[in-house]
């Protein structure tokens, strides 16, 4: 914009200095003031898309940091099924910025455990077999390796949302799969390993997650994922924010549950009981066949809206790749 | 002329077996779409589950129809309910082979193994199964706002 006004300017200045000036500079006046004003507009329009979704992303901040707040004194108020002694347990008070650590942020005992496995990390031969994997192949598509925080993305043209597990397997079937079909899926092997160094390639630059809204295409994908994760499903009638929204914090059996708020930051997680990574689409999954329903398919619309919506939620939040159990 | 008379012949005949072979294209796909009433969400949130999935009351064939009938409709939401693997599907198709074969138990396939249940239990597990997954879905489309902190969720 501010290229066009200088372009009209010059060509004011010189191929219209010899015709009638009066009339030219009012022409340049009137280009000017619509190319500004259709730019404020664009520019406004732009960030009303994600209005919704900021102020979303806030009320949870809000409910996450009031829940955890004081814990020993909760009487009933947001944990009725824990008791008094469980609840004291907890850290209390953890800030925003510490849920990027998921149910850490909160689980003292959990994390002294995660602390100590964290001194030399199970994910760490992933670390090395995703390195060499982006440099060989995934490299030509996603240039730089530290934007894990930029994903998911909307992809304007095809009218969907991109995962980055999605970006990682599609840009290795342009390569015809190197070292076969195996390992290259959208819930783990090869595609976690490419994650895992992405992942300390973006802890290493300190980046943070950070998901754009920018279209109303991108709007109504992330809308329906939303409603997706609010809704109930199965045949336990439950829905994703049964356990990580109202039931953060909340026990069952030993585990847990961890909060929505900082969900996407820890990925690819290592689970230990699993003994390997799972990426964001394997771990919908997992939730998605507990809840006593058929799952969506990885890589469906609603997987990827329903992370799109997830990760909008941990804006800003720092990239962790962590350990879980 | 008799040339002309032999190629009048000719179109006829083809004539003939065009419409002949329309008509009964259209007799074949015609029987085959009539129109049927389709399962809708709103019959199922008609349904009173306990009264019309109870296959000792009302015999497990037709608690089984009633989960034929909506099923479908749960695939297409992408609602359809499934337990330990086995799909509300697999428990239709093990509660008819059950009926079929006058088998008292059905044998439904799971994720790991095989399990047999009581055809009647079977059955009312299908119909509910069915009914209910439509009627959640239906509930979800205005519950869900009750969930989200900043809207009606309050603490």
């Amino acid at each position: 914009m501010v290229l066009l006004i200088l372009v009209l300017e010059k060509l004011n200045k010189t191929y219209l200095s010899k015709k009638n000036k009066q009339g030219d500079t009012m022409l340049l006046k009137i280009v000017k003031t619509s190319a500004l004003v259709a730019f404020a507009a664009t520019t406004l329009n732009a960030s009303a898309f994600d209005a919704q979704a900021e102020k979303d992303r806030l009320a949870l901040v809000k409910y996450m940091e009031a829940k955890f707040a004081n814990t020993a004194n909760d009487n009933g108020k947001f944990f009725p099924y824990s008791t008094a002694d469980e609840l004291k347990k907890f850290k209390q008070a953890p800030k925003h910025a510490e849920f990027a650590l998921g149910t850490y942020a909160y689980d003292k005992i959990g994390k002294m455990s995660r602390d100590d496995q964290m001194d030399m990390p199970p994910f760490e031969e992933n670390v090395e077999k995703g390195e060499a994997l982006y440099s060989k192949y995934i490299k030509q598509c996603i240039s730089n390796p530290a934007t894990l925080g930029d994903y998911p993305m909307f992809n304007e043209k095809t009218g969907k949302v991109d995962t980055l597990s999605e970006t990682i397997v599609n840009c290795a079937k342009k390569q015809g799969l190197p070292g076969g079909k195996k390992g290259w899926n959208l819930k783990g092997g090869k595609t976690a390993d490419v994650q895992s160094y992405m992942s300390m390639m973006s802890q290493d630059e300190e980046k943070k997650i950070d998901i754009k809204i920018s279209s109303a295409a991108a709007k109504a994908a992330y809308e329906m994922g939303k409603k997706e994760f609010y809704s109930q499903r199965g045949y336990f009638k439950l829905s994703c924010a049964t356990c990580h929204v109202q039931g953060a914090g909340q026990r069952v059996r030993l585990q847990l549950m961890s909060p929505l708020l900082g969900n996407v930051t820890h990925f690819p997680v290592y689970r230990v009981g699993k003994g390997k990574l799972f990426t964001l689409e394997g771990r919908l999954g997992g939730c998605n066949r507990d809840t006593g329903e058929q799952p969506h398919k990885a890589g469906s619309d609603w997987s990827s809206n329903v992370l799109y919506f997830m990760s909008y939620m941990s804006n800003g939040m720092n990239v962790a790749q962590d350990v879980r159990r | 002329m008799l040339e002309d008379k032999d190629n009048t012949m000719k179109k006829l005949y083809t004539l003939t077996l065009a419409a002949g072979l329309a008509f009964g294209l259209t007799a074949c796909t015609g029987g085959a779409s009539a129109p049927t009433k389709m399962a809708t969400v709103a019959d199922a949130v008609k349904i009173d589950v306990a009264k019309t999935c109870n296959a000792k009351v009302n015999g497990a064939q037709a608690v089984l129809d009633v989960a034929k009938k909506f099923n479908p409709l749960a695939i297409k939401k992408q609602v359809q309910f499934m337990r330990f693997g086995a799909k509300t599907s697999e428990y239709i198709r093990a509660t008819q082979e059950a009926i079929d074969k006058g088998s008292k138990t059905a044998s439904v396939k799971q994720k790991k193994k095989t399990v047999k249940f009581d055809t009647n239990y079977a059955a009312d597990r299908a119909c509910k199964f069915a009914v209910r997954a439509l009627q959640e879905h239906h509930e979800a489309q205005t519950t869900w706002h009750e969930a989200v902190p900043g809207d009606k969720f309050t603490y």
